[in-house]
């Protein structure tokens, strides 16, 4: 019967589950935790064609798939705003200002880090470009749907475009010391930028000048300087790697002669000490829980960071930037209980609400409301309680995770010549070298001076 | 907790930001009215006396005499936990080699000293502290025999007064697993790699053997280490993984006829029956970690403690971590939640760890006569949510405070402020 | 030996010099007509002449069907009762390309923007400035039954235009049939400069494609009116692609992976190119995709291994198990315990169930009904046909094999109106076939290319399959490598129940070299060799078939390709 459980299983991952396919599920009688609404007790949440249909007491439905969530709990599928997952690709390591390069050319929905990430209640993450450049590539925000083939049909269409900016030692020692080019110091950083945007700004100014008809010819296609422009008009939201109070401060004072307001600092260790002004130019900052000493420049780091940023209006979330943390971010989001005693609400928020909107898809997720998209986790206990095991998660109304139909093997591509699968021996703390999962495809670059 | 905080930050002001200021106190103290989880002898609602640095005593209505007391009502008491295998003072900062103190280089250097290296003053150990984490294994890493490992507790000055009682020479288990995702050698090539280093390992050990043989003391620092091994003094620690690489491992030690204790063991799940017959200890984890192939279920690593155990395995739990060591007791409730159940994952961080290392005299529970590496507690020290309030380390009171608690102290209404005032 | 490794290195590294001018060991030919009679003609897929004839002028058809007269000027051909099919069309490979030597690299301070040379982006450079008509895959390719190939240079993202070469073995400028083609396109990433990875070629694609359109608009309204007008000055890159965005040149996209397939569709959807899926190997998983494209679709002939332990009729996996049981050592034993458990048997359940997927694959596109050709990056000549017969065996028809062959790479190719299929006036590239070419046992006698013509010897396999009875071919041969211009001795020796092989050296007989990995299997033989200098190692690989007391074969190094043959040496010498 397994077997028959096995086949039939990845038959529909294989082909029944389509693209934007949108589902239909029923969730009866579980504690809903809504984020925005309060805790409703026995509760049911209807989702029909994808989106949450309705939430109330003792809904009804005929024909449609019914997920008991007695003594459950029901919460929002959880939001990752900064993952490295389903990327066959991370570093375009070869220029300070790699903003014409895109992650999402280089999705791989193959990747089992997926199916793994839904296990853990996961159903959106931020499939971001590494940190090797100042300026890195564009980000790609998509849906946990685990079976699909299609890399287009990962994607979250219509999310905002976002970008990935790095400060600090990577981009430094990945240009500076590798190369010998600027920047090779934190001032260097900042001319980086400047720079960038000056560009963007003249080559916004041909394209107009060439429009009114004051240039006989376009100006050459510059895919750099139209990302640029496009940051420049406010149409892709700046996720920075950053860790020091300084550099953060110095992005914020180089965005505001830009007037560039979409800023979602990552990382952002050191964001606590300038968490007012933060709040002040309404930044938004997603970071670690407790991440910190793997490199000079997250020594000085509490695990109270969130804690604090929240305390001081900052709007905060708690991200992976690894394929282990992403499934147990329930985990590191009641942390902040332990760093700083934030209550069940304000720390689920960390992983739902506040990375939605971060990710400027708070419209449409992040939080149990009818109209909203039917990504949905549900829990054994109480999802901040250590002993919390996702029981089913549900993409677009789909269910992607079920834990009583999980089987062993759950890649959905098997190279017909591979012996049998490999084993891969732990890396050993993998951020002694201070690699963390930003500086992947990097590696190779430190390794051969040319 | 914020009162708490306020009172540290009222202080904070006097002193200055940046000195660990309060000072541990060593005095008898009463812990009265707690729920005390003893691990060996149930839970008891009662007190418990330290004196001398040691559990003096565990009873209902005792006299605190002298000591001062502590009323710990609606409050739990636990025994320290035991971390089996950690780099902490071993390391500051990640990506500074020079700050990097468990690797050295050869591939025969059991006789390198974990405990010589241990920083006593590392940043990392008061963080490690106070989550209840008391005692950990620091352990070399590298190649073949990187060194000898040591039981640690987390309070003291040098590392003699930290010592807790265990060192054990470590070996990796030559393996035939990929490194690590970057790991481009062919299978052929690892196993070309592992039986170059079963080489080694079989012309290294028969040295010792010969060495072991001949007893005439004459200087030789590599295979004196592993002496005590080899006369049935001491047990090896060994890494190991994969399964053919485990049972490969066990089959060596029955060759050898020495004592091991595996540590890692990621496939343990894979050969618990094999290690219950040869009554292999492992130190397992660490939990949160990845499967080690793509084709196992999502939640093999925590599972893997629950299914060594259930199959008679004895097992304690390791982070493998330095600096966030402090995980340890997320690592236990997560093998708790994954089948292992909260009293046997409690077992795993305290007296399985104890009696693995030959420490179970003195550590491993709340019982009269050990010492007194305990913590009071809100609640169960697994949830996330709960709160240590008190730690006692070879019975000194050690404040819950770490440069990650002054940082929070100190910004959580930063002055100035933004406006530049207060 | 150690001369065999430097005659090997010059052999393969240098370009070989030019032939003289007058070369009385060519025959000058009486007659350029050849007259095929009494033949079954496959014209077109589908479609058979039974005993008709075939006259060929100067390498064109000049009248094909029943009732032709013989002419008198002819040569004739006796193939009585043999098959004659239209010559194959390669749809893309590398044939007879000269292989890229990688240069020193100039030291680059900015890797962001590397020179066109560096980056691999070469979209102005031909592929005819590669050829090299001495390359051994023209032979073997034609060998196999084909007549043209659609070649395209090695290289990475963009290695240039292709061109449509004849398989005749004529001095190159006689062998281009077409240039520029296609453009041909790659995912393939330039180490440590930018594009270094595949995000960076899509990003650099995109803008190279953008940038080309906007010069053409430059171009033109220049060459309209120069008149106070900037002066175009683009990069050659940039021009290079204008044809490709004026759609007057196909993007050849070499997209091996259903995820590389759906990256080059999404690619092409953005751009709007004209596209040629080319050297897909994963193809069942896109199939819907590829059909709602309609991008056309060479499908690659590089099939996986057949998985260890999966039944069939010839049973070799068997005999190989039993080997390797044998060969394993006692450290093993445990691991082999884990090798039969139940996950491992499932790992096994799956990987056959993927093969099966690979091999489905022509059926697959068959029953969906898109059209294909065959191309091979990576596979061997010598593998073509079984792969193809393998397709076959798995569901394929044999006209759609047929047609991928011939009448579906003509038409992409756009030489539809002078190749694909034998009628009269197209081109007289032909198969001669003992038998219908994908039967059991069917062997090509004679192929004819661009009016000139290929005999073979039919070999008489001796009992290959089975996988029973092993050649005797224990003795001492002589052997020669023209192109390394090495010759010396092998020695068969007989080593309890396996071979043992000596490679010797002419000029030295005394330094000889053992073979590893020797394996035989029934006239054919293979084995390693490795021969180090100066810290630097050459592994060889060789494999020869015996056919009585000689040999030929394939000698193949980490540089190459070159064929080796030799005798048995009589007990005298």
């Amino acid at each position: 019967m397994k077997k028959i459980n096995y086949i039939f299983f990845l038959a529909l991952l294989c082909f029944g589950l389509q693209a934007q396919e949108k589902g239909d599920v029923l969730i009866k009688n579980g504690t809903v935790i809504t984020i925005t609404n309060g805790v409703l007790e026995n509760t049911d949440v209807l989702i029909k064609n994808g989106k949450i249909d309705k939430i109330g007491e003792d809904l009804s439905a005929s024909d449609i798939t019914t997920i008991d969530a007695e003594g459950k709990f029901v919460m929002p599928g959880i939001i990752d705003a900064h993952s490295h997952i389903a990327l066959d690709v991370v570093n375009e390591a070869t220029s300070p200002n790699t903003a014409h390069v895109w992650v999402g050319d280089g999705l791989n929905p193959y990747d089992v880090g997926v199916y793994r990430a839904l296990a853990g209640g996961v159903t959106i993450s931020h499939a971001m470009h590494g940190s090797a450049n100042a300026i890195g590539g564009q980000c790609e925000t998509i849906k946990h749907r685990y079976g699909v083939l299609n890399p287009e049909e990962m994607r979250m269409d219509g999310a905002p475009r976002t970008i990935k900016f790095a400060l600090g030692e990577n981009p430094m020692r990945v240009h500076g010391e590798r190369n010998n080019i600027s920047p090779a110091t934190r001032m260097g950083m900042e001319q980086i930028f400047r720079n960038a945007f000056e560009q963007g700004k003249a080559y916004m100014k041909a394209n107009k000048d060439y429009a009114a008809g004051k240039l006989d010819v376009p100006p050459l296609y510059n895919l750099q300087s139209e990302v640029m422009a496009d940051i420049l008009k406010g149409d892709i939201i700046i996720h920075c790697h950053s860790y020091r109070a300084d550099e953060i401060y110095m992005l914020l004072r180089v965005l505001d002669d830009y007037g560039v307001k979409k800023i979602c600092f990552q990382h952002v260790n050191e964001g606590f000490k300038v968490a007012p002004e933060l709040a002040a130019y309404g930044a938004h900052a997603s970071v670690f829980s407790d991440w910190w000493a793997y490199k000079f420049e997250v020594y000085y780091s509490t695990a109270y960071n969130a804690t604090i940023l929240a305390e001081n209006g900052v709007v905060t979330s708690i991200n992976s930037d690894s394929g282990e943390l992403i499934r147990h971010l329930y985990h590191e989001a009641a942390k902040t209980q332990r760093y700083g005693g934030l209550s069940d609400n304000e720390a689920l928020k960390l992983i739902t609400l506040n990375p939605a909107i971060q990710l400027g898809i708070d419209d449409r997720v992040g939080s149990l409301e009818e109209g909203k998209e039917g990504d949905v986790v549900i829990f054994e206990n109480h999802p901040l309680s250590i002993y919390a095991i996702p029981q089913q998660t549900i993409v677009d109304g789909i269910v992607r995770f079920d834990i009583a139909e999980d089987i062993d093997d759950m890649r959905l591509d098997v190279d017909p010549e591979e012996t049998v699968p490999a084993f891969y021996e732990l890396e050993e703390h993998s951020h002694e070298h201070g690699e963390d999962k930003c500086m992947q495809d990097v590696y190779e670059f430190l390794n051969h001076k040319h | 907790m914020k009162i708490v905080n306020i009172l540290i930050l009222c202080f904070l002001t006097v002193v200055g930001f940046g000195q660990q200021v309060e000072k541990s106190t060593y005095k008898d103290v009463l812990l009265k009215g707690a729920t005390l989880v003893t691990v060996t002898n149930g839970t008891i609602e009662g007190d418990l006396l330290i004196s001398d640095g040691k559990i003096a005593k565990i009873g209902r209505a005792l006299e605190a005499g002298e000591a001062e007391v502590m009323d710990c009502s609606g409050k739990f008491v636990y025994p320290g936990m035991i971390d089996g295998g950690t780099q902490l003072g071993l390391g500051e900062v990640g990506s500074i080699s020079l700050t990097q103190d468990s690797d050295e280089i050869g591939d025969y250097t059991p006789h390198m000293q974990a405990l010589t290296a241990v920083n006593p003053n590392s940043v990392a150990i008061p963080v490690t502290r106070v989550n209840g984490v008391t005692t950990v294994i620091s352990s070399p890493t590298g190649d073949l025999f990187p060194g000898t490992a040591a039981l640690i507790n987390l309070h003291g000055y040098t590392p003699d007064q930290m010592y807790a009682g265990f060192k054990a020479v470590v070996m990796n288990f030559p393996s035939t697993g990929k490194r690590g995702r970057r790991d481009r050698r062919s299978e052929e090539d690892i196993k070309k790699d592992s039986d170059k280093a079963l080489k080694k390992l079989k012309e290294f050990w028969q040295q010792a053997e010969v060495y072991a043989k001949i007893n005439d003391g004459s200087y030789n620092p590599q295979l004196s280490a592993v002496l005590p091994i080899i006369n049935d003094e001491a047990p090896l620690i060994v890494n190991v993984n994969k399964k053919s690489d485990i049972l490969a491992a066990i089959k060596w030690s029955q060759e050898k006829e020495i004592n091991v204790i595996f540590s890692g063991v990621a496939d343990g799940w894979r050969v618990a029956d094999s290690l219950t017959k040869y009554d292999i200890p492992v130190i397992a984890g660490p939990v949160l970690s990845i499967p080690s192939r793509n084709s196992d279920r999502y939640d093999a690593a925590y599972t893997n403690v629950a299914k060594m155990v259930k199959a008679g395995v004895k097992v304690c739990l390791r982070t493998n971590d330095t600096e966030n060591v402090r995980n340890l007791p997320f690592h236990a409730g997560f093998a708790a939640a994954y089948g292992l159940g909260v009293e046997e994952a409690l077992k795993t961080v305290t007296i399985n760890p104890a009696e693995i290392f030959g420490v179970d005299d003195q550590l491993g529970s709340l019982t009269e006569g050990k010492v007194a590496n305990l913590f009071v507690s809100t609640g169960d020290p697994f949830e996330t949510k709960t709160q240590i309030e008190h730690l006692f380390i070879e019975g000194w009171n050690v404040p819950i405070e770490s440069r990650q608690t002054l940082l929070y102290d100190e910004f959580l209404e930063r002055d100035p402020g933004a406006d530049n005032k207060k | 030996m150690k001369r065999l490794f430097y005659l090997a290195i010059l052999a393969l590294m240098l370009p070989l010099a030019a032939q003289s001018q007058v070369d009385y060991d060519i025959i000058q030919k009486a007659t350029n007509k050849i007259f095929i009679k009494d033949v079954i003609i496959h014209d077109r897929p589908g479609s058979t002449i039974e005993y008709g004839s075939i006259l060929i002028d100067n390498g064109i058809i000049k009248q094909i069907g029943r009732g032709i007269a013989e002419p008198n000027d002819a040569l004739i051909l006796e193939a009585d009762s043999l098959h004659v099919y239209p010559a194959f069309i390669d749809a893309l490979s590398h044939t007879g390309v000269k292989k890229k030597e990688e240069g020193e690299r100039p030291n680059i301070k900015f890797v962001g923007s590397p020179p066109n040379m560096v980056a691999g982006i070469l979209p102005h450079t031909s592929v005819v400035d590669q050829l090299d008509e001495e390359s051994k895959n023209i032979s073997s390719l034609r060998e196999a039954g084909f007549g043209l190939s659609h070649s395209v240079a090695e290289g990475r993202m963009l290695p240039g235009q292709s061109a449509i070469i004849s398989l005749s073995g004529k001095p190159i400028k006689d062998i281009v049939l077409k240039e520029k083609v296609g453009m041909y396109a790659q995912l393939k990433t330039s180490p440590r400069v930018y594009p270094a990875t595949m995000i960076g070629v899509l990003s650099k694609f995109k803008e190279l494609y953008r940038q080309a359109e906007g010069a053409s608009v430059h171009l033109d309204k220049y060459k309209n009116s120069p008149l106070g007008m900037q002066r175009p000055n683009y990069d050659e890159a940039i021009v290079g692609m204008i044809p490709v965005t004026k759609k007057q040149q196909t993007v050849f996209f070499k997209a091996k992976s259903a995820k590389d397939v759906y990256r080059v569709l999404a690619l092409q959807k953005d751009l709007g190119f004209d596209l040629v899926l080319s050297d897909v190997e994963q193809v069942y998983p896109v199939v819907d995709a590829i059909k709602s494209s309609r991008a056309k679709l060479l499908l690659s002939l590089d099939l996986p291994e057949k998985p260890e332990g999966m039944e069939d009729e010839e049973e070799e996996g068997d005999d190989e198990e039993s080997e390797e049981e044998e060969t394993d050592t006692d450290e093993d034993e445990e691991e082999e315990v884990e090798e039969d458990d139940e996950e491992t048997m499932k790992f096994k359940e799956r990987k056959i169930e993927a093969y099966k997927n690979y091999v489905s694959q022509g059926a697959m596109l068959e029953k969906a009904g898109i059209p294909f050709s065959f191309s091979w990056i990576d596979a061997k000549p010598k593998e073509l046909q079984k792969n193809i017969q393998t397709l076959i065996e798995n569901g394929l028809s044999e006209k759609v094999a047929i047609s991928a062959l011939t009448t579906n790479p003509a038409q992409v190719l756009g030489i539809s109106n002078i190749a694909g299929t034998a009628e009269k006036g197209k081109l007289g590239n032909l198969i001669i076939s003992t038998k219908p070419i994908f039967e059991k046992n069917s062997k090509i006698k004679f192929m004819l290319v661009d009016g000139e013509l290929f005999e073979y010897k039919i070999k008489e396999k001796k009992k290959k399959s089975g996988g029973g009875e092993q050649m005797d071919i224990v003795g001492k041969y002589s052997y020669t490598i023209d192109q390394f211009d090495a010759s010396g001795e092998m020695t068969i020796e007989k080593d309890g129940d396996d071979l043992k092989v000596l490679m010797s050296d002419s000029e030295d007989l005394s330094d000889t070299i053992e073979g590893t990995n020797v394996s035989q299997d029934g006239s054919e033989l293979s084995f390693d060799l490795s021969v180090s200098e100066d810290g630097f190692t050459m592994d060889i690989s060789v494999t020869v078939e015996f056919i009585d007391e000689e040999f030929e074969g394939t000698v193949s190094t980490q540089f190459g390709e070159a064929p080796i043959e030799g005798a048995k040496k009589s007990p005298k010498q």
